[in-house]
């Protein structure tokens, strides 16, 4: 009987040992936001890209463990992004040389102006299988997953090259436009700094 | 006796098993999924006309609860009447903190608390003054017709979200939408009630000058009237 007990006790404490927390779990702390409050820009947009894009993501095995698993999780998340790009003027950084009907401007290249613009309208949930055993997503996930989705367009330097090109291409009639309404005939714009 | 013995070791090896298989992530959602590397498509191209002036950062946090109904409530609400009587049995009078309503089980079915990062850019759409005609030159005067500032666009991307709670079942993309949305409202608000449209139209007056100042004209701005509102925010 004593046996009895104490097997029970042992058992029960592996048990309780086992429900607390591992040292290595994820760090709830989210830092403060860097940026607070507002931010005087000069910002000309002169283009922008819409950027569809479906996150995929699936448990692939990374280790021993996982080529046990038992069930599978696989979502498929469509979403779209807008980039705006354009004519960045905030640090004064531009020349202008006027002689009579002439104009020449200088203007620095294009960039793309951050953030991107990744709007939860166009997030749709294509598809989402979870095993018998396995839990289902949660939230916290799914954003995870689209954070990695965006990691993803911003690292695509095709993309943003062709973007910074458009802009310049764009940026050029539109200052070409607003000179000519000024009244100069002789109209130079160049992207030189 | 052994079949006791045999029975509480297999109870305890099935238990621990399944603590071991979740831990190890071969049950439940105990392992990190891989993001697979998509191709993006570019769906449309627009041409854009537009000068912001002012960027507005805020952060704010937004809390969702559904409580429980029925049978669930009524347990945890006996369980928790019955935790507070023994608490106020064996507290001191005195002792505000132990009298105070304590929740052993949880009231809720199921919260959400995320603190969401926006980010507005405020300023003008520049194709409203150069379709109208709005910029017209006498001698070294330029007369400009300003429209409003207004917000270009309200910002909350997936990296600007951090899913602080969540318990219980939520709907993927709905919920997030409705509370991305709540942010981007408030927000947007509080730019208004801190005077953001009179600092975006302040720089882009500024902006402006300079521009057209190195070009040697003096600017002179036609504005429609302002109206003063407060919006009440949380």
């Amino acid at each position: 009987m004593k046996k009895t007990k104490l097997i029970a006790i042992l058992s029960a404490a592996i048990l309780l040992s086992s429900c607390f927390p591992s040292e290595n779990g994820p760090n709830p702390y989210s830092p403060i936001y860097e940026k607070m409050g507002t931010q005087e820009v000069a910002e000309f947009g002169t283009v922008q890209y819409t950027v569809g894009k479906i996150v995929k993501t699936s448990d692939l095995p990374q280790n021993f463990w996982d080529n046990l698993k038992i069930g599978d999780r696989k979502a498929l998340i469509s979403c779209k992004a807008t980039l705006k790009a354009g004519i960045d003027i905030s640090s004064g950084n531009y020349k202008v040389l006027v002689e009579g009907k002439k104009v020449v401007l200088q203007l620095p290249h294009a960039k793309i102006f951050e953030p991107i613009n990744m709007d939860f309208d166009n997030v749709q949930l294509a598809y989402s299988k979870v095993g018998l055993l396995r839990s289902a997503f949660t939230l916290k996930e799914y954003v995870a997953y689209l954070q990695e989705g965006e990691q993803q367009i911003l690292a695509d330097k095709n993309l943003m090259n062709q973007i910074i090109k458009q802009a310049e291409s764009n940026a050029e009639p539109m200052f070409r436009s607003m000179l000519k309404n000024l009244g100069f005939e002789a109209i130079k714009i160049e992207f030189v700094l | 006796m052994k079949i006791k013995i045999i029975l509480i070791l297999l109870v305890t090896s099935a238990i621990a098993a399944v603590i071991i298989l979740f831990k190890t992530g071969v049950i439940g959602n105990n392992r990190v999924s891989i993001v697979e590397e998509t191709p993006n498509i570019v769906e449309a191209v627009e041409q854009i006309q537009e000068l912001c002036t002012e960027y507005y950062y805020d952060e704010v946090t937004a809390q969702k609860q559904v409580e429980k109904k029925g049978v669930s409530a009524a347990a945890a609400n006996a369980v928790n009447s019955t935790t507070q009587w023994f608490t106020n049995l064996f507290s001191k009078k005195s002792d505000t903190i132990a009298q105070q309503q304590t929740q052993t089980v949880s009231k809720l079915e199921k919260e959400l608390v995320v603190i969401a990062k926006v980010t507005c850019r405020v300023g003008y759409d520049l194709k409203e003054i150069m379709a109208n005609d709005g910029m017209q030159v006498n001698g070294d005067t330029l007369f400009i017709d300003l429209p409003s500032p207004k917000f270009l666009e309200t910002i909350v991307n997936p990296t600007d979200l951090d899913i602080f709670a969540e318990s219980g079942s939520w709907t993927f993309p709905d919920d997030l939408k409705t509370v991305v949305d709540w942010a981007k409202e408030t927000v947007e608000n509080r730019a208004i009630n801190d005077s953001i449209f009179e600092k975006a139209d302040k720089s882009g007056r500024k902006i402006l000058s300079n521009l057209f100042s190195t070009m040697g004209f003096n600017v002179i701005y036609n504005t429609p009237k302002k109206e003063n509102s407060t919006i009440q925010t949380p």
